[in-house]
């Protein structure tokens, strides 16, 4: 036989690696409709014989998905569709084809196994070759148990009716657990209306016990724990369970009372409960097992490096996640960046120190321990299996893997956020690594649990994405004009500005933004520097504008009226003034109203209503400075009684109108917004709100201490700053315009200084003499902030309500109730695989 | 003898164009088109109730211009009762003309009954208004009940003054006898005293009758064109005043789907708030009607937009539809209908700042929500939403979390509507594929093991009986 040739076995072994690596092609038929949960089960299918094992028999190709070690292996995925009242089941060992198991192939169609009215709750009990799956419904009192050997069957059979088993719990179930306690295997149902658990133990098949019923203890309506003497009290609402496998403990959460219920599955009994703090509604139990060999004595929480269980809660009021350390008892504070990260500063300012950053709610909660990890009950300490690494100049973290300790949050957006406990790729980051290529691991701990997981990676510090661009407005509405050199104000980027030298502002000096950051190491090149806290920048789009708009007080609606005085005024009960921002107070800050709308005067007004506020493109006279400001009016300057009493007669009728800063600038992240510091004072009358103020006047300190700014100017240039959110420009002085002498804008975020604009004029006595050029209004000073942390994120469906997660399996199962079906997720890398539908 | 003018037909040629004209004259049937049924309902949209709770409103909307309007027809619904209590119940007292009561059993609903729309239908009292029906709502002034119905066929908001012997004044009388113009607020801006016009597309109706203002929304997303409404009715001062449309609101947004009034402010009683949904925006619109301020020399009465919110934390959020207040007020929260996703939102309402508005909660319901109830049953609050493309009404318990249960209906649910009588618990419920009127169980069974009819359909109300 001739050999076969080089190219021809080339062009072979593609093709085979083709044939093997290529996704499998599996069909979607869109049989899932509104799914509320995932069970996976192992079953061994010999022809028609199936079996049910525990889930690590079964494993999945990384190629073809198709089954693992053993062929005959399936994992299956079994998803309670809500409407139908049935469970699908689907083949997770499928390669090609369709997935779905059709239960009765006579039937036209797919068919499933109905298992009663609204099912909302699923949990399993399998063993080696026989198990059981348990089905909570919405309006049963009976818990439905199915044999998983009869997941491939027909239920249309007579002998399916024989391997099911209806099991009374006492209530309208709402959640179940199963919990293995030596050698009982416990039922445990929460029943909401009932104010109480069940636990029902099924350790034998044939005989299955009666329910226990645990009626769980209220609180005083004060809020302490357990029964007041003689004072009213609140009603527990269980709602959902976590177990904790270690303790035989079931967590219960509670959307009613503020607390967690503890109960000890085996022994039937409430033990005591968590004082959390909050309504919830969604738990799981996670924690981590090793040891950390770095510097973990320069960790101030030393929880951060040492074994610790966690209790992950989502609040029933907002959804927000939040952490009960099992292991000491006490509330977690996942926003703060724990010592040595810097200031103990928030990583997300917007959200209470005592949530997980998270910006949109969560609606379930899945832990995640992937293969990588020990378990909790291995003794301590052990050896982490990537604390082998060493570092290397630039290492760059994993960032699209996952190894180690998670909580996966599903997002009421549709998105999924994965939350670090523990991630093992951390050892390598930058902190760790200040000495330099080949060391070892031995900097301080900064790593920061329960943020969750960095989508970029840490090591660069943050800048600015390009140089900013200053724009003005071209005839009142179209964007255009770019302004620049003496003509353009812009940001302090040396010590002054003349009208002869305009520092320049490079990449080099951030073109004029202090951003946080701190000295990481060295190289050739010169310093090396890294976030000061990589958790507290972030990645957006900052838009300051001149006498801008404040967010949010651009509205249609309003009366101007006079009051018995003679005051003029805006009367607007929608317009939130204090809320949004606006402001009249002398030498700080005093806006503006700008009547928008043309004038809408009787027929005899008519004329001179034209000649004073003009019309169309030619307005004048719109603009009327803010006496005060109060939360549902303004009360206006007028020139004048008559002229107020002129502008009643040419607006009789609701206007259009803006409130702008005056000779400010309104500065607006695209994700943070207008940070301003207003609050409703007495009286309803809007004041600046001491605290918010005096937070930008640290962070504004940090800023001129970083920049070595000498401590006998600190005092005179923070008494500069403006209130927050907006940014005041540099006086000329000298015919110079002088950083020191720029008020300080800053935020959480950075910190700038504005030049103006500079202008030759002559002066009366025939001189010259340079000035701040006046500033057109809208002017626009545009910029974008990069290399900052930013969540990872992806989307799993538009109405995500579960998820499930195999340890050693790596993959992540997600219920999409509205539209996906079951979506599946790797975890190395993280990427989507197959939808089940 | 006169001669014939040169230009005339001579007489042959003259009688046969004049035959040719009589053929042509018999052979198109004249502009009026073909009424519709009086004694039935073909698409039917929206229904509501009167006051008293003796009769329901059921519009139908001409949908395929099958005929040559629509009709408002007033349903003897203590006779509906009648029928649900007793299955032989044969004659509806009210209506001494109706045919008698014909019902076959539902095939579909086993125990339920199918019976001919006829018997219940007062059809002398039936009224003809434009095609496109869309919401309907009634006001119970002073001295007059009125019923609205916003009509996007002509533009209008079609108004009738109601009696208690399901009596509908309109401004003609007769059996289908068509609404007189002086009853189409916005038709004709001479009626206006801003010179407005109802703008096109309609989408709902919202009333607040202790000021006699009518709120319209109308759905359309072209630049240019108002989407708000406000209609002043006179009647809200005693002595039989006129609606008057006072004002549209343009630059706002897009697809306004519904609206629902809010309870009144501290501080600012005078005013009427409303919020609104869109169907193209992810957004939450606030409206006031502004009463006008007696320091001005010409303080019209207005309408504008107090406050915007965007719905944030959805995947979509951009496509809302119903929209109802909690009728428990101490609660300070609304739901919604979304589409996108199919959900019902509940969100955070405080009327004092609406800014602070916020989705609280989201429970994902049937394919195709359109429409929602809101009830209270003893202290609970209880939400019904229709899914048009399940066909189902899922009833929630918004504060458990909860599907209490599901009604199958028939092929097209559409608008619904609690009976106003607490003691008899039924939701009415219009079909519009089938032109039919459905009676749904809402009484809680005494043992919840044998929960009998509740929640099922117990009789439906259809043009025809189904064949044997």
């Amino acid at each position: 036989m001739r050999p076969i040739s080089l190219r021809a076995a080339a062009l072979l072994g593609a093709t085979l690696a083709a044939a093997c690596s290529t996704t499998p092609a599996i069909s979607n038929t869109n049989n899932i409709i509104r799914a509320t949960d995932v069970e996976l089960i192992c079953l061994e299918v010999v022809g028609a014989t199936v079996r049910p094992h525990p889930t690590t028999r079964c494993t999945l190709s990384d190629t073809d998905n198709g089954p693992g070690g053993n062929p005959t292996f399936h994992m299956h995925a079994v998803v309670p569709q809500f409407d139908r009242g049935e469970l699908a089941v689907i083949d997770l060992a499928t390669t090609a084809g369709v997935a779905l198991v059709d239960n009765s192939p006579a039937t036209p169609g797919y068919s499933f196994l109905p298992v009663g009215e609204f099912p909302v709750a699923i949990a399993s009990d399998i063993g080696d070759g026989t198990g059981f799956l348990y089905v909570a419904s919405g309006r049963s009192d009976r818990v439905l148990r199915l044999d998983a050997a009869a997941l491939r069957s027909d239920p249309r059979r007579a002998a399916f009716a024989a391997r099911r088993m209806e099991l009374p719990v006492g209530g309208l179930p709402r959640d179940l657990a199963l919990v293995v306690s030596g050698d009982r295997h416990l039922l445990v149902a929460t029943l909401p209306e009932s104010r109480a658990v069940s636990i029902v133990d099924v350790t034998d098949p044939a005989a299955p016990g009666a329910p226990r019923i645990i009626t769980l203890r209220g609180a005083a309506t004060g809020g302490d724990a357990g029964v007041a003497d003689g004072g009213a009290m609140a009603l527990p609402h269980p709602v959902a369970l976590a177990v904790d496998e270690e303790g035989g403990r079931a967590y219960v959460t509670d959307d009613v009372l503020d607390r967690v219920h503890v109960v000890d599955v085996a022994a039937g009994v409430e033990l005591d409960s968590l004082a959390v703090g909050e309504r919830t509604r969604v738990a799981v139990v996670t924690g981590l097992a090793r040891r950390r060999r770095y510097n973990c004595d320069q960790a101030l929480d030393p929880d951060h490096c040492t074994r610790s269980r966690y209790l992950y809660l989502t609040t029933a009021d907002q959804g927000d996640v939040i952490v009960w350390d099992l292991t000491r008892g006490a509330r977690v504070r996942p926003n703060v960046l724990p010592q040595p990260n810097a200031r103990g500063s928030r990583i997300e300012p917007s959200i209470a120190v005592d949530r997980v950053p998270l910006l949109v709610p969560a609606t379930a909660l899945v832990a995640i321990n992937t293969s990588a990890y020990d378990s909790m009950a291995a003794d301590i300490p052990v050896s982490p299996p990537t604390d082998s690494a060493t570092c290397t100049q630039g290492y760059s973290p994993t960032l699209g893997s996952f190894s180690g300790v998670f909580v996966g949050a599903v997002l009421r957006s549709g998105q999924l956020a994965i939350i670090d406990v523990d991630d093992y790729n951390v050892d390598a980051w930058e902190a760790q690594c200040q000495v330099g290529a080949g060391s070892t691991l031995t900097g301080p701990y900064r790593f920061v649990r329960h943020a969750p997981h960095a989508k970029t990676q840490l090591t660069l510090a943050p800048a600015l994405s390009a140089a900013p661009t200053t724009t003005a407005l071209l005839r009142g509405s179209a964007r255009g004009q770019t302004l620049d050199g003496v003509g353009a104000p812009l940001f302090a980027c040396g010590a002054a500005r003349s009208i002869d030298a305009t520092p320049a502002c490079t990449e080099a000096n951030n073109y004029g933004v202090a951003l946080p950051r701190r000295q990481i190491g060295a190289n050739a090149a010169g310093p090396v520097y890294g976030p000061a806290d990589p958790f507290t920048s972030r990645n957006e789009a900052w838009a300051f504008a001149f006498e801008g708009i404040i967010p949010g007080l651009d509205q249609t609606g309003g009366a101007l009226t006079l009051d018995p005085s003679g005051a003029l005024s805006l009367e607007a009960p929608g317009g939130f003034f204090c809320t949004r921002g606006a402001l009249a107070v002398d030498n700080v800050a005093r806006d503006l109203l700008s009547i928008v709308s043309d004038p809408t005067p009787l027929a005899a007004d008519a004329e001179l209503c034209a000649q004073t506020f003009g019309a169309g493109e030619v307005p004048l006279n719109r603009d009327l400075g803010i006496e005060r400001a109060f939360e549902d009016r303004l009360q206006l300057r007028a020139n004048g009684a008559d002229f107020a009493a002129l502008v009643v007669r040419c607006y009789p009728q609701a206007i259009r109108f803006q409130v702008r800063a005056s000779q400010q600038w309104i500065a607006q992240g695209a994700r943070s917004g207008f940070l301003h510091a207003v609050r409703i004072g007495p009286g309803r009358e809007c004041e600046v709100d001491p605290p918010k103020q005096a937070e930008v006047v640290a962070f504004a300190e940090r800023c001129l201490r970083d920049r070595a700014t000498p401590a006998d100017q600190l005092a005179a240039q923070l008494a500069r700053v403006c209130p927050a959110g907006r940014a005041c420009t540099g006086a000329v002085v000298g015919g110079m315009a002088q950083r020191d002498l720029a008020p300080v804008f800053a935020n959480p975020y950075l910190c700038t200084q504005i030049f103006p604009a500079l202008l030759q004029r002559m002066t009366a006595a025939g001189g010259t003499e340079v000035v701040a050029a006046p500033l057109d209004r809208d002017t626009q000073i545009t910029f974008t902030l990069a290399n900052a942390w930013d969540a990872f994120l992806t989307d799993v469906g538009s109405l995500p309500v579960a998820a499930r997660h195999l340890r050693g399996l790596d993959r992540l199962y997600v219920v999409d109730t509205a539209i996906n079906g079951l979506m599946e997720f790797r975890f190395n890398p993280f990427e989507r695989g197959r939808i089940f539908n | 003898m006169t001669a014939r003018p040169h230009w005339s037909l001579p007489p042959r040629a003259l009688l046969a164009s004049c035959l040719a004209l009589g053929v042509a004259g018999l052979g198109c049937p004249g502009n009026e088109g073909l009424d519709p049924p009086a004694d039935s309902f073909f698409y039917p949209v929206t229904l509501a109730a009167s006051p008293s709770g003796n009769w329901l409103y059921v519009t139908s909307s001409d949908f395929d211009l099958r005929f040559n309007g629509g009709t408002v027809a007033p349903v003897d619904l203590a006779c509906i009762r009648a029928r649900v209590a007793d299955p032989t119940h044969a004659r509806c007292a009210a209506l001494p003309a109706a045919p008698a009561v014909r019902c076959v059993a539902d095939r579909d609903q086993p125990g339920a009954s199918v019976c001919e729309a006829r018997a219940f239908i007062r059809t002398e009292q039936v009224r003809r208004i434009s095609a496109y029906a869309i919401d309907s709502a009634v006001a119970q002034y002073p001295d007059r009940t009125r019923l609205y119905v916003a009509v996007r066929g002509d533009g209008s908001v079609t108004w009738f003054d109601l009696d208690d012997a399901g009596g509908l004044d309109c401004g003609a009388s007769g059996s289908l006898a068509r609404c007189s113009d002086d009853h189409r607020v916005g038709a004709d801006a001479a009626q206006s005293p801003t010179a407005a016009r109802l703008p096109p597309d309609p989408s709902s109706i919202s009333l607040d009758p202790a000021r006699g203002w009518v709120l319209v929304t109308h759905q359309s997303s072209e630049a240019g064109l108002p989407r708000a409404s406000l209609i002043r009715d006179g009647a809200v001062n005693g002595g039989g005043g006129a609606p008057v449309l006072l004002s549209a609101l343009g630059n706002i947004s897009p697809g306004l789907s519904d609206a629902a009034l809010l309870p009144r402010a501290p501080g600012s009683e005078e005013r009427s708030t409303w919020v609104v949904t869109s169907r193209s925006e992810a957004s939450f619109s606030f409206f006031q009607a502004y009463p006008g301020n007696a320091s001005l020399r010409d303080a019209n009465p207005f309408l504008y937009r107090s406050a915007i919110i965007g719905v944030r934390g959805l995947a979509g959020g951009n496509n809302n539809r119903a929209i109802a207040v909690d009728p428990d007020a101490s609660r300070r929260r609304a739901f919604v209908i979304s589409r996108a996703p199919e959900a019902l939102l509940s969100v955070s309402l405080d009327p004092a700042n609406p800014t602070a508005a916020t989705v609280i909660d989201v429970l994902p319901v049937p394919l195709g929500p359109s429409r929602l109830v809101v009830r209270s049953v003893g202290g609970r609050t209880q939400v019904l939403v229709v899914s048009f493309d399940a066909r189902r009404v899922t009833v929630i318990d918004p504060d458990e979390r909860r599907v209490i249960g599901q009604v199958v209906t028939r092929r097209g649910p559409h608008q619904a509507l609690v009976d106003p009588s607490p003691s008899q618990p039924f939701l009415y419920l219009v079909d519009f594929l089938d032109g039919a009127l459905e009676v749904i169980d809402l009484r809680p069974p005494p043992d919840p093991a044998n929960p009998g009819t509740y929640l099922r359909r117990v009789l439906t109300l259809a043009p025809q009986l189904p064949q044997e």
